[in-house]
């Protein structure tokens, strides 16, 4: 408990570290500090670990959560265009804490916030893809957290209660996305810490929505059209959030099959290879209970060779899954301040004994 | 009273002796021994002379165990904090770390922390920690191969990272056969076995897959024996397997690292002082009021009852070093029986390096230990199950299920125990698993708190003069 506890401070320091760097004043040379200098020392420990158990409120619990120390919203999801053109995008929000309280200095610290957005728009072909990160703090007032989610400048994702929806908003050089995301089940599937990891104290507490129906506007390179598809949303908050550090990367996969399953995925594995992978995948299937797979069973399809790894497999006999995960296309990684990959992958194999395919989102750490 | 959070990952192991159920084909030319001891007096072997003093500073302070945490991991993983409190005669680098590691330096030069015997031989008894009291509250019931994976978050690339690699794929080797289901039992055994599944008895290189069909992957109990019952014991462990030369014993915990005979030979030559030392150990003085005048009506009602096995104490003191009968002593015959049923860890052990000068030998049986300061010992029994030593020698008082109270541990001096508290009920009943984790269920496999009932025919007075007597030893 004792080093999960340690890893969740440095792995929280680490971001920091970034956030820090990019809070300085833009002429500061670009050494980066060490996080214990970047940040009282103790910051992260001034948060309690949230508790064992998390009663969930609906939608109180899809604004943001003051009381823990980071949180992020999460979004991706395939669409469709009119003249059928597919096109992917992501927007994750990230919120970490200063402090508990909201200091009333007036000074560049006088921030209880700190903000890292990044979004990712796939127009599915291979004239390149869009991707920017945007940081904030809420001190100037226009990056903020509330009741009905986060938002850094016109970059948002927000609930709306009249509409039991979802809104997101974003734009930048070349793109708008403008969409609205309905739920198809009433409830999303809750999500307790770092799964895999036997401890008493989960560290963050948040929930998983699959199989969003997405309805909106995508503007790509001045180009705008209307689009519908379907996304997902994690939204997660606590103490403890996954990210690569050391010997360890972080993977990260969600899937979205045809037979109206899901997948979700959280793995930390030695980037040396072998090892024991920790975390696990939540497989959903439409009208049940997710059933939790061991993360071995899903892996890399050829060794890890320092490049991020970019075909899988999740393969659970016990489960009757067998699936083949790629990207659909070779694709950098998006250059973002936290050395990481992100995109769209597309999946082919059997649930259950039935073939299945779909889309899916991957998100590579560490490499 | 310190709880330590994390045994899984200061694993550590101890003890041959037992095996796996299921036959294990024998090898084709088979000259190594397997002899299956007979009840009866166990014969005393002389043992190599060794310095006591060196050898408490080797174990406090060298690396026999020679694979580990890279220092600097340790350090940022908050692991520093481990653990208190200090011990004396602690070097270097070694005095600032918890009291169950030691520090030494990997062949590619990375500093490493390595786990000691004090994971496991040492606990603290009012307020002190004493050196060689097997620790009851240790927690194995996590999978330590999560954390040692995890500690990888901290480790710098190349020597570092090659480093923590092959501890962190060590653990994961014997992850499997050392989770126990309650708090305060010990996996050591069946841990011990499990790394010998992968070793070659020649050469001791390790092999990544098992060479030998692997234990069974739920531990029988154990609880950790005091240390100083080595002064007078001819044989290690409870069912007498550890017979002829005790170092080649006590240094079985570097078969977690080590892979060569020539590494081997020299942590055995380091063990020479080491059996001296743990031999050497004088048994702690009980700390609270006795009654002498009732303690010497205790030592009456012993002389009858317990001496002919368990041997006379003070001025005309002896030892007769039994291995008694499971049919006689009755208590739960799993270990002893696990141990005789196979037989290929004992002739692994038996013409491995591990082997040269000893042979470990299993017995139908159990030796009924010297008591000297055995009020610090509870819970009581080879599997820890009975909490008390009122409860021991009056079977109607043993709990079928019982918990102890962590929180704080308190020493009760009129049975000689942790204070615990009796329950009505068994893990099953139990849906909170933490708490489930806590219970000592006497009815599962392993776990029984039946036999020695040599105290039963006592009246009332004379037990408690027992307990008194006891306490003096
Ligand atoms: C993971 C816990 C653990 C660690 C670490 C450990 N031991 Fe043990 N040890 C045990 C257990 C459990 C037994 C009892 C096994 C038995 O008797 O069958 C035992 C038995 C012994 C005995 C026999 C005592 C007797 O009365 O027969 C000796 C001596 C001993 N250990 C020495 C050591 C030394 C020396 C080390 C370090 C090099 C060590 N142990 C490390 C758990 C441990
Ligand atoms: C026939 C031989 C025999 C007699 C008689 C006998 N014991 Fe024992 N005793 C044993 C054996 C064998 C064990 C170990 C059993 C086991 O661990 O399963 C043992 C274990 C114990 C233990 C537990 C030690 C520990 O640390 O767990 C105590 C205490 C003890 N005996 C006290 C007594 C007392 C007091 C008497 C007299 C009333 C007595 N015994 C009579 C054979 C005997």
């Amino acid at each position: 408990m004792r080093i999960l506890t340690a890893l969740g401070f440095i792995v929280t320091a680490l971001l920091l570290t970034v956030l820090y760097y990019w809070s300085a004043d833009p002429g500061e040379p670009a050494s980066v500090p060490e996080p214990s200098l970047v940040f009282p020392v103790d910051a992260a420990e001034t948060f309690a670990d949230p508790p064992t158990e998390w009663e969930y409120r609906f939608p109180a619990d899809h604004g943001s959560h003051p009381g823990q120390f980071g949180e992020y919203w999460w979004l991706a999801g395939q669409l469709h265009d009119d003249a059928g053109r597919a096109r992917a995008f992501q927007l994750a929000i990230y919120r970490l804490a200063l402090s508990q309280d909201r200091p009333d200095t007036e000074s560049r610290w006088g921030t209880r916030d700190l903000f890292r957005g990044q979004l990712l728009l796939d127009p599915g072909s291979y004239d390149g893809f869009h991707a920017d990160e945007r940081f904030g703090r809420d001190a100037l007032g226009l990056s903020g957290s509330d009741a009905t989610g986060a938002w850094i400048e016109d970059w948002s994702i927000v609930h709306d209660p009249d509409c039991g929806c979802f809104r997101l908003r974003a734009s930048s050089a070349d793109v708008r996305l403008d969409l609205t995301l309905h739920p198809s089940s009433p409830l999303p599937v809750t999500i307790r810490g770092m799964p895999g990891l036997d401890t008493p104290e989960p560290g963050s507490h948040g929930y998983w929505w699959p199989g969003l129906r997405v309805a909106g506007e995508v503007e790509y390179q001045g180009l705008s059209t209307s689009v519908a598809g379907d996304a997902l949303l994690e939204h997660v908050w606590g103490r403890r959030l996954p990210v690569a550090q050391g010997q360890l990367t972080t993977n990260r996969l969600w899937l979205s099959l045809d037979d109206g399953s899901a997948v979700r995925c959280l793995q930390l594995r030695r980037r040396g290879n072998g090892g024991v992978p920790l975390g696990d995948c939540l497989l959903l299937v439409p009208d049940a209970h997710p059933v939790r797979i061991a993360s071995r069973a899903w892996a890399p399809a050829d060794p890890l060779d320092g490049d991020y790894p970019l075909r899988w497999r999740l393969e659970s006999p016990a489960h009757g899954i067998a699936l083949e995960i790629e990207a659909p296309r070779e694709r950098a990684a998006p250059g973002f301040s936290l050395p990481l990959w992100s995109g769209l992958m597309q999946s082919a194999g059997t649930v259950d004994g039935q073939a299945v395919q779909g889309w899916g989102w991957l998100e590579l750490s560490g490499y | 009273m310190t709880r330590f959070p994390n045994v899984a990952l200061l694993f550590g192991l101890a003890a041959l002796g037992l095996a796996a159920c299921g036959e294990a084909p024998p090898p084709a030319a088979a000259p190594e021994r397997f002899t299956i001891a007979e009840p009866g007096p166990i014969p005393v072997t002389e043992q190599q002379p060794g310095d006591p003093v060196a050898g408490y500073r080797t174990v406090v302070n060298r690396g026999y165990v020679t694979c580990g945490i890279p220092y600097d991991a340790f350090r940022s993983s908050g692991l520093l904090e481990a653990g208190e409190p200090r011990l004396s005669g602690r070097e270097g680098r070694n005095a600032e770390l918890p009291y169950m590691f030691n520090s030494t330096v990997s062949g590619e030069g990375v500093e490493l922390v390595v786990s000691n015997c004090l994971t496991c031989h040492a606990s603290e008894f009012e307020g002190e920690l004493v050196v060689g009291l097997g620790n009851p509250l240790l927690d194995f019931t996590n999978d330590p191969s999560v954390n040692a994976e995890l500690l990888g978050a901290f480790v710098e690339d190349g020597a570092p990272a090659a480093a923590w690699a092959k501890w962190a794929d060590r653990i994961a080797a014997i992850a499997p056969y050392m989770v126990t289901d309650t708090v305060g039992v010990n996996p050591a055994p069946n841990l011990t076995l499990a790394l010998i599944a992968h070793r070659d008895p020649a050469t001791l290189a390790w092999s990544a897959e098992p060479r030998l069909e692997p234990p069974p992957r739920e531990p029988l109990p154990t609880k950790v024996p005091p240390w100083w019952r080595m002064q007078h014991k001819a044989a290690m462990f409870y069912n007498g397997s550890g017979r002829g030369d005790h170092v080649r014993y006590m240094m079985m915990k570097s078969l977690v690292c080590t892979d060569d005979i020539g590494e081997a030979a020299e942590i055995a030559e380091w063990f020479r002082d080491v059996r001296a030392y743990i031999a050497s150990l004088e048994p702690p003085a009980y700390p609270f009021p006795v009654d002498e005048e009732l303690a010497a009506q205790g030592e009456k009602v012993f002389a009858g009852t317990c001496a002919g096995c368990h041997g006379s104490y003070g001025a005309d003191r002896a030892y007769p070093n039994l291995l008694i009968d499971l049919e006689v002593v009755g208590t739960d015959p799993a270990y002893a029986r696990q141990a005789v049923e196979s037989e290929r860890f004992v002739r692994w052990f038996n013409r491995s390096f591990y082997g040269q000068g000893a042979e470990a030998m299993p017995a139908l049986g159990y030796v009924a230990p010297p008591l000297d300061a055995v009020w610090a010992t509870a819970p009581y029994l080879h599997n820890g199950s009975i909490p008390s030593i009122a409860a021991l020698l009056d079977s109607t008082q043993r709990p079928t299920y019982w918990q102890m109270d962590t929180e704080p541990r308190q020493y009760d001096p009129d049975t000689l125990g942790w204070r615990f508290e009796a329950l009505e009920f068994g893990k099953e009943a139990v849906e909170d698993l933490q708490r489930a984790k806590r219970i000592y269920d006497t009815t599962r496999h392993g776990y029984g708190n039946q036999g020695h009932q040599f105290g039963d025919a006592l009246g009332e007075q004379e037990r408690s003069a027992l307990v008194e007597y006891l306490k003096t030893l």
